[in-house]
This record gives structure tokens, C-alpha cells and sequence, in this order.
């Protein structure tokens, strides 16, 4: 598992260079190139899993380690989201991080290179990308198949939108979105004349409650904007 | 750099859209030899024939026991026949239209439908393209008296939930069992009343939990659904699902409860959890198609699939001999007659 893991890092590391390629140095639309970066990366793992045959089609052995309950992979998940926050509002490169989302102009004349600062961060959000899916594969279904998340990626953008680019909140509000999954597929035992369809659009009529109440979020100003240094 | 970053980016879409593009190529030659988009004839008329099909799962040669046993049936018609048989996979139910219009533009001569879940689409594309072939597997399809370009192959799903009621009912040592539905569709209802009916038949104390999924793949929650299940007493479980079905293997198999296989022999892909599956031979309804369209005597009416298409796997030791015993014993009487299952419906199923 821990050469798993540490591939995945290294994968989703390319990835985020690539992606930063697209989105920060090119630049290019941060939305149709993460949109279709993501339709590529479901045809090309599709495409690995028919080559790689049995062998990656078995299931792999459950986690061993659990603490509480949970997995090294949720443990990690919760303190990696307190120290990205301590990270982020409590030390200077966070700072610097915060400074080239909230104004890229800003951050530039204050003599920061904004080009490379997103590309590192674009990096390492990636690596977390690709830890999410290694928890989602290894810890939680211990399978891979086709097209494993599902579209849970999605929901995670209303949650930073509902948490206000703050990483506790916004670990809060995916706590809520997957406990509606969870109470979608529960509550199908409730009722046997309610069409089981509509507790399993629970999660998504909430995600869209969510955001239409959270009214308009201001996030970092320059957020999804590419930076042309003139 | 940014203009090389760019004709990189441009380079590399250049060079999928001609891969893309060579692969299209290949099967209009092919279309272009074997002429023609006429309608199925006699093998004096067209030697070799084109087959196209589409399923909803993502990998069928490998996922869902129905898609399984329907993509070896359609691919051995390449082996026997030389037939070309093109495959199209992970085809959303309101796409599955183009891809049909796709393969009638390429001069396919026989589109097949493995699915009920695509039944609107059938019944849509099949009047208004007397040229190709259409042939429907489906439990609740129907062929109008006029049509002249269709065959409807029935499957009794309610006869095939039966048996595997009857296997459930003697294999539950807690008295509850599980069923659990990719996407509930019409013959979910027929299937799954069987089994409740079956189960009624033979304990009437059993417990019988029915969840959805909502989609045939998503394999986390296939896994959380049995898991609920378990939690709640569930020990044995049948998933009428496509790819989904690993979740409900992992989670079965973490727990001992044992799982019924759906259509293929399941056992070597969950052999620790897969106690016998029952089979649909859809290998040799297939091997019969090709009988018929060569001979020419494939006929536009509705080809029932019942007890005789089905069987079941080899337990392998995965139940008490007794148990075995037992269950062989009711499949055999209710085979004959002599064990009778109550035909009821239970519409709330879909519910």
C-alpha cells in the first residue's frame, strides 16, 4: 500500500503539472480545461484498467490499521485539513499563497512570483486529489472500477464554495453532503411507496439548497482568473 | 514558451482526433465490403454480417453478470460465424439512440438490445428503419403483428427471481435476505417478485430488504447498501446490477454473508462470497440467433426465455451438503411443476 500511495503522489504531482501548464502558464479557461482534464482522466484510467486485466481488477486487502474506527486515510484527511489552515492563515507562504488568489497584481508588485506560487500549489492539490482517490479505492471500496468517484469531486467544489474557501468550514460541509449520502441510501427503508429516486437526490437537491442559501460567496477575488504579468 | 506550451496542446487534440478518426475508417471499409444496409437475409445473400450492440455497464466482458454472459453470447457469434461484432460500452440510456443511428449509418445489418433499460429506444428506432435488423432482449417487450424488422427475446425474469428465491430462502440461516437494484426498472419488478414469492413459498417468516442504487456502476454504494443490510441481519444477498456488483461482493465478503450470482457464474470474481450463481445460457441463445439468421428463419415475434435457458452454478462446497441437497431438490420440483411459486406483482417495487 505504501508504494501505492506514494505512485499516487507522484501521478497526481504530473498531474498538476500539466494542469498548471494549461491553466497558468498558457493560460487557458480554468473551468473547460478542469472539466475536461477530468473527462480525460476517467477514459484513461478506464483504458489502464482493461490493460492491466485480472490483476487490476481484483480486490485489494482491507486496511488493517484503524484508530477509532477510522482509516490512516480519514485520519490523515483531518489533519492535513487543520494543518492546511494553520498553513494558510497563520504562516507567511500561506500568506503569499492567499495573496496571488485574492490579487495577483497585488502579490506581483509586492515582488511574489505568482506564476510559480499557483504552480506549486496546483501541484499539491493535485497530490491531495490523488490521495482522495487512493482513500476512495483502497480504504473504502478496496476496488477500482470504471469511473470510481462517481462525480463525488463535483459536490467537494460546492463544498468550498459553501465553506468559504476556508479548509475547516469546508471540511465541515462535506461532512454534511456525505452524511446525505448516507442518510439517501439509508432512508429507502422508511418507505416502500416513495420511489427510492427521491432519497437518492437528497445529496444533490442539498448541495443546491446549500449554495442558493449561502448567497453570494465572495471568494478570493482573482480566483479562477489566469494571471497575465504585463 | 507559451506559443510552444500552445502547439503542444494543439498537437496532442490533432493527434486523438486522428486516432479517433482512423478507428471509423477501418469499420467504413468494412462496411463498404460487406454491402449494404439491407435487412437480415439468408446467408445465400450476405456472407458476412455486422452485429452492433451497446451496454450501459463500462466493461461488459468483465462487469455484471447480465452483461457478461450477453457480451461472450454476441462475441461468439465472431467465432463461429466470422461475423463482425462491434461493442459499444458505458452508453448512457438517452444516448443510446445516437450510438443505434450510428451503427445504421455504417450499414450494420442486426442492432441488438441487451438491456431493458433500453426499451423506449427500441420500440422508437425499430418502425422507422425497415433495413436493419432489430432484435430486443427484454421481459416485458412485445412485437406488433405488422412488424417486419424486429425479434423480441423475452426473458421470464419473474421464473429466474423464483429459482433464485428458492436458492436465497434455504441458504438464509438468519431469515433475512437482500436484494439490491442497479436502477429499478421494469424487469427489477418482475425478478425481484419472484424471489419475494419464492421465499414466501418455502419460509413465509423470511424477511425480504429491497434497496436502489440508482445506477448500474456506482460501486461505493452498492458496498454502503449491503452494509446496511448486514448491519441490519441480511446474511445472503442477490444484486440485480452491472458494475456496481463489486461493492456488493467486497462488503459481503467482509462480513460472511454469502451472495447469489446474476446470469454468469460469478464465483471467479468474488470466491469469497459467491455461494452458487443462477445462470441465463445466454451463450446458447446466441449460438441459436446465428442458427436462425443463417438458415433465414429468424421470425418477428417474441422468442420466450424460460426455465430452460436456466441453471444453476456448481456450489463448490460453499453450503452444507444438506442445504445443497435441498435446494436441488425444490429447483427440480419446481422445474416439474410439482413446487409452485404465487404469480404476484408487487408494483411497490419500483416505488
Amino acid at each position: 500500500m505504501g508504494l501505492g500511495v506514494l505512485f499516487s503522489l507522484v501521478l497526481g504531482g504530473v498531474c498538476g503539472l500539466i494542469l498548471a501548464m494549461m491553466m497558468v502558464w498558457l493560460p487557458s479557461n480554468q473551468t473547460i480545461v478542469g472539466i475536461g482534464f477530468n473527462m480525460t482522466m476517467v477514459g484513461i484510467t478506464s483504458y489502464i484498467l482493461r490493460l492491466g486485466g485480472d490483476m487490476l481488477r481484483s480486490p485489494v486487502p482491507a486496511p488493517t490499521v484503524r484508530i477509532l474506527g477510522m482509516s490512516l486515510f480519514d485520519i490523515f484527511g483531518i489533519v492535513s485539513t487543520i494543518l492546511v489552515w494553520y498553513f494558510l492563515f497563520r504562516t507567511g507562504p500561506g500568506l503569499k499563497l492567499r495573496s496571488v488568489g485574492e490579487n495577483a497584481m497585488a502579490a506581483d508588485a509586492a515582488g511574489i512570483n505568482v506564476l510559480k506560487t499557483r504552480t506549486i500549489a496546483m501541484i499539491i492539490a493535485c497530490m491531495f486529489s490523488s490521495l482522495g482517490g487512493m482513500a476512495l479505492s483502497l480504504s473504502w471500496v478496496h476496488v477500482f472500477t470504471d469511473n470510481l468517484t462517481m462525480g463525488r469531486g463535483f459536490i467537494s467544489m460546492a463544498a468550498v464554495y459553501f465553506g468559504k474557501w476556508n479548509p475547516l468550514l469546508t471540511t465541515i460541509a462535506a461532512f454534511i453532503f456525505g452524511a446525505a449520502e448516507a442518510l439517501a441510501l439509508r432512508s429507502q427503508a422508511l418507505s416502500q411507496t416513495i420511489s427510492s429516486y427521491y432519497f437518492l437526490m437528497i445529496p444533490y437537491v442539498l448541495t443546491l439548497v446549500v449554495v442558493a442559501l449561502s448567497g453570494r460567496m465572495k471568494g478570493p477575488q482573482d480566483t479562477g482568473k489566469p494571471y497575465i504579468r504585463q | 514558451m507559451k506559443r510552444t506550451l500552445s502547439w503542444i496542446v494543439i498537437i496532442a487534440m490533432l493527434f486523438s482526433i486522428v486516432i479517433t478518426g482512423c478507428s471509423s475508417g477501418q469499420e467504413t471499409s468494412d462496411a463498404e465490403g460487406a454491402g449494404g444496409t439491407s435487412a437480415v437475409k439468408s446467408s445465400e445473400e450476405t456472407k458476412v454480417l455486422k452485429i452492433g450492440s451497446m451496454f450501459n455497464n463500462p466493461d461488459p466482458a468483465n462487469q455484471g453478470g447480465w452483461d457478461i454472459s450477453q457480451y461472450k453470447g454476441m462475441k461468439a457469434l465472431e467465432g463461429n460465424y466470422g461475423w463482425t461484432v462491434s461493442i459499444a460500452e458505458n452508453i448512457a440510456y438517452p444516448q443510446v439512440e445516437e450510438v443505434v443511428l450510428s451503427y445504421i449509418d455504417k450499414g450494420y445489418d442486426i442492432v441488438i438490445f441487451p438491456d431493458n433499460g433500453m426499451i423506449e429506444t427500441w420500440q422508437k428506432m425499430y418502425p422507422k428503419h425497415p433495413d436493419t435488423y432489430f432484435i430486443m432482449i427484454s421481459s416485458t417487450a412485445t412485437v406488433p403483428d405488422d412488424a417486419t424488422n424486429t425479434t423480441v427475446y423475452q426473458a421470464d425474469q419473474y421464473t429466474y427471481g423464483s429459482l433464485v428465491g428458492i436458492v436465497m430462502a434455504n441458504m438464509t440461516e438468519s431469515k433475512k435476505v437482500g436484494l439490491i437494484g442497479g436502477s429499478p426498472i421494469g424487469s427489477v419488478k418482475y425478478q425481484f417478485s419472484g424471489i419475494i414469492e419464492a421465499c414466501k413459498a418455502i419460509d413465509p417468516e423470511i424477511e425480504v430488504s429491497i434497496y436502489f442504487a440508482g445506477d448500474w456502476s456506482d460501486t461505493a454504494k452498492h458496498m454502503e447498501l449491503t452494509q446496511i443490510m448486514i448491519e441490519d441481519g441480511v446474511d445472503t444477498f442477490f444484486a440485480m446490477t452491472g458494475a456496481g456488483d463489486k461493492g456488493v461482493y467486497e462488503a459481503a465478503a467482509a462480513a460472511g454473508a454469502k451472495v447469489i450470482g446474476y446470469a454468469t457464474d460469478m464465483y471467479e470474481y468474488a470466491p469469497d462470497c459467491i455461494a452458487t450463481s443462477v445462470l441465463f445460457d445466454f451463450e446458447s441463445l446466441y449460438a441459436q440467433i446465428g442458427q436462425d439468421v443463417m438458415a433465414g428463419t429468424i421470425e418477428q415475434k417474441v422468442y420466450p426465455l424460460g426455465i430452460e435457458y436456466m441453471k444453476l452454478a456448481d456450489f463448490r462446497g460453499s453450503v452444507d451438503a444438506e442445504v445443497e441437497a435441498a435446494i436441488h431438490d425444490y429447483v427440480e420440483k419446481f422445474r416439474a411443476g410439482e413446487f409452485k411459486v404465487d404469480y404476484f406483482i408487487h408494483e411497490d417495487i419500483l416505488n
